[in-house]
């Protein structure tokens, strides 16, 4: 009987199949059921070695039983799962694909570096009163320095400012110091436009006040910005230059390794020590709005730069024109898609 | 500014080569823009004398016959205007026949009769000056004749320096030395200048003695417009070419050369920095120089150029003194009641600006009186900005002209014309009492703790005197009085600078500032923080951030439909941009616009808008055509639920309740298709609004197909978040279906059910929107399930009071209840 059960469970094809062979022997009234049911007829010195042997033929057929059944469940499984197979190199659902700003990317990385530097990040109008662009950032009406920042005036007296700078007065006037921030946002200059140039652009500034700061403190924080943009070999260079809001005052380079291999000093922006005339300027408006004066006789750094040189040298763009033209075919290459 | 190397090494000797000279001038904070190298002419151009110059009859040519030197006596024809009537003995610049130049070979050719050989050159022709407006002319005896020209004029190397507008002090040769023989340690050689006569001269000289206050003043400071003014006459001049070196300096210093008095006045302001008047001294009525403001608004004066301007009593002018006998004192006495000058009484000039039509130098002039003064730079600056006049004179006088240099410079220019063949007088004329820098306190350890570098205050004392200054003081303190020329030296942290370039700034220590921020400042970057959620979660989402122009014009708001922009610019460039914009979508638009047609345009901006309200910051979204285009299989449409959805999406991700409510008639934005209108409410305020383009603006904007926009305030209002424990009891449900007209919105009819829902309903999801006969025309079926949780299993005997109180309050507002 087992060898008869064997050949017939090896012979199922189904799991249909094979569980009829199942309930034949080893069901509720099957053959080998049976025979252990029968045991009881027979005399008791015989009963134990029987039953016996039909267990070890039950054993049997039950260990070939569940062989089978999961050779067969395997087999159905894999039959399933190559029927499920699909073409994974066909495109997926062109679902969109966002992206920040060439700028945006690029005023991330410098804002993380300043974060990590513990700066506060802010932000200010860019409708401007002509005494926060200009006079209070110690640039009087009759400065010769104004003709180096040609202005959008408005018909109503005001200007869209030339520079964030103003934030630096409009910050001083509602916060104590000592502190450190940085202003990141549009600025307008009235130029014409060309490959180089246009009528708005990017900038972010810093602005350091407290006791004690000296220069040195502003040279180490523009060679970690470097060192934050253009990695551990990165450099910065100062030299003498003038703004009126600051004295002394300098331009600074980053020696910068692009990865083609080519090295070179990039002029990317002006700092210096900010003037008193500036700190009177805001002790003056504090003053006025009844606040108190708390800023002269304190110290501090305040730097600038453009941000869409950076990025244009970041990613090899050729054309500043480029920025606000919001052609998707280039905005676009400002995230994952390849090709 | 330009200069000539040539011109640098003869004041400091031992100059380095131009070669190594870029970061010398990078350190001291004057870069150089450029150095060009400026040839010598090529060798076949000879200088030659005229011996004769007569008009060819019948043609506009002179015949030139000239000494060539070795190759004996040649003519030429010349075109030049200033060929004509050419004094015998004058020498020009002759292109010799076989000499090759800008590519064309100059040979012996006839013209109109007369056998021209070779050429009289221009400057520029000779690629040596940009002047074409005449043949090079030189003074007789410059050279013997047929010496090649190349010789007196050797090739060169003009440095362009960048000068910021500070440093007025080096807006000439010897300025720009001072600085670098200062730097390098070097020795300077100035240029000899005898003493200035110590007793006045013939021209009297008055100045203003009534100030102006200028009235946008904020100091309200009296000003009177010249502090210094020296005049001197020199007499026998003959006007004619100026030396050739002195040509050569000015034309290489990048100015024209025009004749030997206007050169000379020139080439002493490209020298030493001061700007002088010379002018013709038969003009000069009664031998007196009047500063003096103009008398009232719209006097005409007409410049030497022949050009008028308006001038007014901010003005300061120069007149003559008039017939009188006495010099004219006032202003007043300048000019007649009338507004007239007085009898016989001319505008020589505007003061430091340009000279006037009245009194400038001729070709006949051979007595002239230099002017060379002081003027408040404030006032000229003004002058010349409302003018609309820059010239090299008064681009240095606002910037700032060494106080105490007039005199010198007046002596410099009459020994340059005795030198000339003129006579200075014995005397010359100075008044004024000019400002000088103040004296600077301060101390060495002050400067240090400025800069965090270490400079000995010793090397302090002495680089602040290798600049010029008077330093005393003991010890660590420093008494620092700055030379007249360092006029932008007025506070100690100037001398902080001074010391540090020096020294080097490359020098500079680095170092972090340490500092515990105040507590005011705590926060401050918190809508920085929102704003880069908002931009990074929207890009996650597939929205692509654009920058847009801020600029608008009353056509493009017009398009739109949105507020005409109040913010206005005083000069536009182009008629596009004229205003600044009132609203974000418009600047979306345009950017779907600069999409390929068809192609899909999920867009964000996040930038600032100016109505009239004021400055604010918005947040605009767009999306245009489908989000997934159909290709091998189908695709998903970009409508007005998927819009929707994606900025749930997007409030759910940046932590903040949204709900749009339907907007209708007048509440809906001009932008909007008036059925497809919500505001938006964002943490339970409404910041803006969300809807489908409306079609006639998508239409005026050239967009086809649908396109949704939203428009939200920032900052957007935040919420505190609270924690609650997740119920883990099972949840109930109830279904309804609410019948109502269908002018009720799904969110009426969610407001109604959760009102009367109490703690216990949980949410309220459709499941069912239908319209049609069954449900009574004009009428909407909206099937809702109702999800009820408590904090244990909840009974039939818990929520059908709930729900029954929901189903009264529908049909309290007269909506019916579909039954199954």
């Amino acid at each position: 009987m087992q060898d008869t059960a064997i050949q017939e469970i090896q012979g199922a094809e189904t799991l249909e199949a094979l569980q009829a062979v199942k309930t034949k022997y080893v069901g509720k009234s099957g053959l080998v059921t049976k025979e252990l049911g029968s045991l009881g007829k027979l005399p008791p010195e015989e009963r134990k070695a029987c039953g016996a042997e039909i267990n070890v033929v039950r054993a049997a057929i039950q260990a070939a039983l569940d062989e089978k059944e999961s050779a067969l469940k395997r087999a159905a499984l894999d039959a399933k799962l190559a029927s499920e197979a699909i073409d994974v190199t066909l495109p997926g659902l062109p679902l969109p694909a966002g992206g920040l700003h060439p700028i945006s990317r690029v005023l991330d990385d410098l804002i993380g570096i300043y974060r990590q530097m513990g700066y506060a990040v802010i932000e200010g109008p860019e409708v401007e009163e002509e005494h926060y662009n200009f006079e209070a950032l110690n640039v009087p009406w009759y400065h010769p320095a104004r003709d180096l920042q040609d202005t959008f005036w408005l018909e109503d007296g005001r200007l869209l400012r030339t520079h964030t700078s103003p934030m630096q007065i409009r910050y001083m006037v509602d916060h104590e110091p000592p502190f450190k921030i940085v202003v990141r946002g549009k600025v307008y200059r009235y130029e014409a436009t060309d490959a180089t140039h246009e009528a708005m652009f990017h900038q972010l500034e810093g602005l350091v006040v407290g006791d004690g700061i000296s220069m040195s403190d502003l040279k180490g924080t523009i060679a970690e910005m470097a060192r934050g943009l253009y990695g551990a070999s990165a450099k910065a260079r100062f030299q003498p230059s003038y703004y009126p809001f600051v004295e002394p005052g300098a331009d600074f380079a980053v020696y910068w390794e692009n990865p083609r291999g080519e090295s070179k000093w990039l002029e990317l922006g002006g700092c210096g020590m900010v003037h008193p005339n500036v700190f009177k300027a805001v002790d003056d408006l504090r003053e006025a709005a009844g606040k108190d004066r708390v800023y002269e006789g304190k110290t501090g750094f305040a730097f600038g730069l453009g941000l869409e040189r950076i990025a244009m040298l970041k990613y090899g763009i050729p054309d500043i024109r480029y920025f606000y033209a919001n052609d998707p075919r280039v905005i676009g290459q400002f995230r994952g898609e390849l090709g | 500014m330009k200069l000539p190397y040539s011109w640098l090494k003869e004041l400091i000797p031992d100059l380095p080569p131009v070669a190594d000279l870029e970061p010398t001038f990078a350190h001291l904070g004057l870069p150089l823009e450029g150095v060009e190298d400026v040839p010598a002419p090529v060798g076949g151009v000879l200088l030659v004398a005229v011996k004769a110059a007569e008009p060819m009859e019948g043609t506009q040519l002179t015949k030139l016959t000239l000494d060539t030197g070795e190759n004996g006596e040649k003519t030429i024809a010349s075109g030049a205007p200033n060929a004509v009537g050419l004094p015998a003995g004058t020498m020009v610049a002759l292109v010799t026949p076989g000499t090759t130049l800008g590519g064309i070979t100059y040979g012996v050719r006839p013209m109109q009769g007369v056998e021209s050989w070779g050429m009289a050159a221009s400057a520029k022709e000779l690629g040596i000056g940009e002047s074409n407006a005449g043949i090079l002319t030189f003074p007789a005896g410059t050279a013997a004749p047929g010496t090649p020209l190349r010789e007196l004029w050797p090739a060169d190397s003009v440095l362009d320096v960048e000068v910021t507008p500070n440093r007025a002090d080096v807006l000439s040769a010897l300025g720009l030395a001072r600085d670098l023989a200062a730097y390098l340690n070097l020795e300077l050689k100035e240029p000899q200048i005898p003493a200035a006569p110590t007793q006045p001269g013939e021209i009297r000289v008055s100045l203003p003695d009534r100030g102006r206050v200028l009235d946008r003043d904020p100091q309200g400071k009296l000003r009177f417009g010249c502090d210094h003014f020296a005049a001197r006459a020199v007499s026998g001049l003959q006007n004619g070419p100026a030396p050739l070196w002195m040509q050569r300096r000015v034309s290489l210093a990048g100015m024209r050369s025009i004749d030997l008095i206007v050169d000379t006045s020139n080439y002493v302001m490209l020298e030493l920095g001061q700007p002088t008047a010379l002018y013709d001294r038969r003009d000069v009525a009664g031998d007196g120089l009047v500063v003096a403001f103009g008398l009232r608004e719209g006097e005409t004066v007409k410049d030497l150029l022949g050009n008028t301007h308006q001038v007014g009593p901010e003005d300061l002018l120069i007149l003559d003194a008039g017939m009188s006998d006495e010099p004219v004192m006032t202003v007043a006495e300048a000019f007649a009641s009338a507004g007239q000058p007085k009898e016989g009484s001319h505008v020589l000039g505007i003061a430091g600006i340009m000279g006037g039509d009245h009194g400038h130098v001729r070709a006949d002039t051979r007595d002239v009186v230099i002017e060379s003064a002081h003027f408040d730079p404030v006032l000229l600056r003004r002058t010349s900005t409302r003018l609309g006049l820059k010239t090299d004179a008064v681009y240095r006088y606002e910037r700032g002209v060494d106080p105490l240099l007039a005199p010198k410079a007046a002596v410099r220019v009459a020994e340059l014309l005795r030198a000339a063949g003129g006579t200075p007088e014995a005397g010359q004329t100075v008044v004024g009492t000019p400002e000088v820098p103040q004296t600077i306190t301060t101390t060495g350890e002050q400067i240090r703790a400025l800069l965090g570098m270490h400079i000995g205050t010793a090397e302090m004392r002495e680089s602040l005197t290798r600049l010029g200054c008077t330093v005393t003081g003991d010890g660590d303190s420093l008494t620092v009085t700055p030379p007249s020329w360092r006029v932008d030296m007025v506070i100690w942290q100037d001398l902080a600078e001074e010391v540090a370039r020096l020294h080097g700034f490359t020098e500079l220590p680095e170092t972090l500032p340490t500092l515990r921020v105040h507590e005011s400042n705590i926060g401050a970057s918190a809508q920085s923080e929102a704003r880069a959620e908002l931009r990074r979660t929207l890009a996650g989402l597939g929205f692509q951030e654009v920058v847009t122009y801020t600029f608008t014009s009353d056509e493009e708001a017009q398009k739109a439909r949105a507020e005409a922009p109040g913010v206005r610019l005083r000069n536009p460039m182009t008629t596009d941009r004229t205003g600044m914009r009132t609203a974000l979508y418009p600047s979306l638009l345009r950017a779907a616009g600069a999409h390929p047609k068809g192609e899909r345009a999920l867009l964000f901006e996040i930038g600032r808008i100016f109505p009239a309200a004021g400055e604010q910051e918005r947040l605009g979204l767009l999306m245009r055509g489908d989000l997934a285009a159909r290709t091998y299989q189908d695709g998903v449409r970009g409508d007005f639920s998927v819009f929707k959805g994606l900025v749930q999406g997007f409030a759910g991700a940046v932590g903040a309740s949204f709900a749009l409510e339907q907007l209708r008639g007048d509440d809906v934005p001009a932008a909007l298709h008036p059925g497809v209108a919500g505001a938006v409410v964002w943490n339970g305020e409404r910041v803006g609004w969300l809807g489908a383009l409306h079609p006639e603006i998508a239409q005026e904007f050239g967009l086809k197909g649908d396109t949704f926009l939203m428009e939200a305030a920032l900052p957007l209002p935040g919420r505190d978040w609270a924690f609650r424990d997740p119920s883990r009891a099972p949840a109930a449900w109830r279904d309804l279906a609410v019948i109502a007209p269908q002018g009720v919105s799904y969110g009426d009819i969610v407001g109604v059910l959760k009102g009367a829902g109490g703690e216990l309903l949980e949410s309220v999801e459709p499941f069912d929107v239908f319209t049609g006969e069954q449900v009574g025309a004009g009428n909407r079926s909206v099937a809702v399930r109702l999800t009820y949780r408590g904090a244990k299993t909840l009974t039939d005997e818990e929520v059908d009071p709930v729900f029954n109180a929901q189903i009264d309050a529908v049909k309290a507002r007269g909506w019916a209840i579909r039954e199954k």
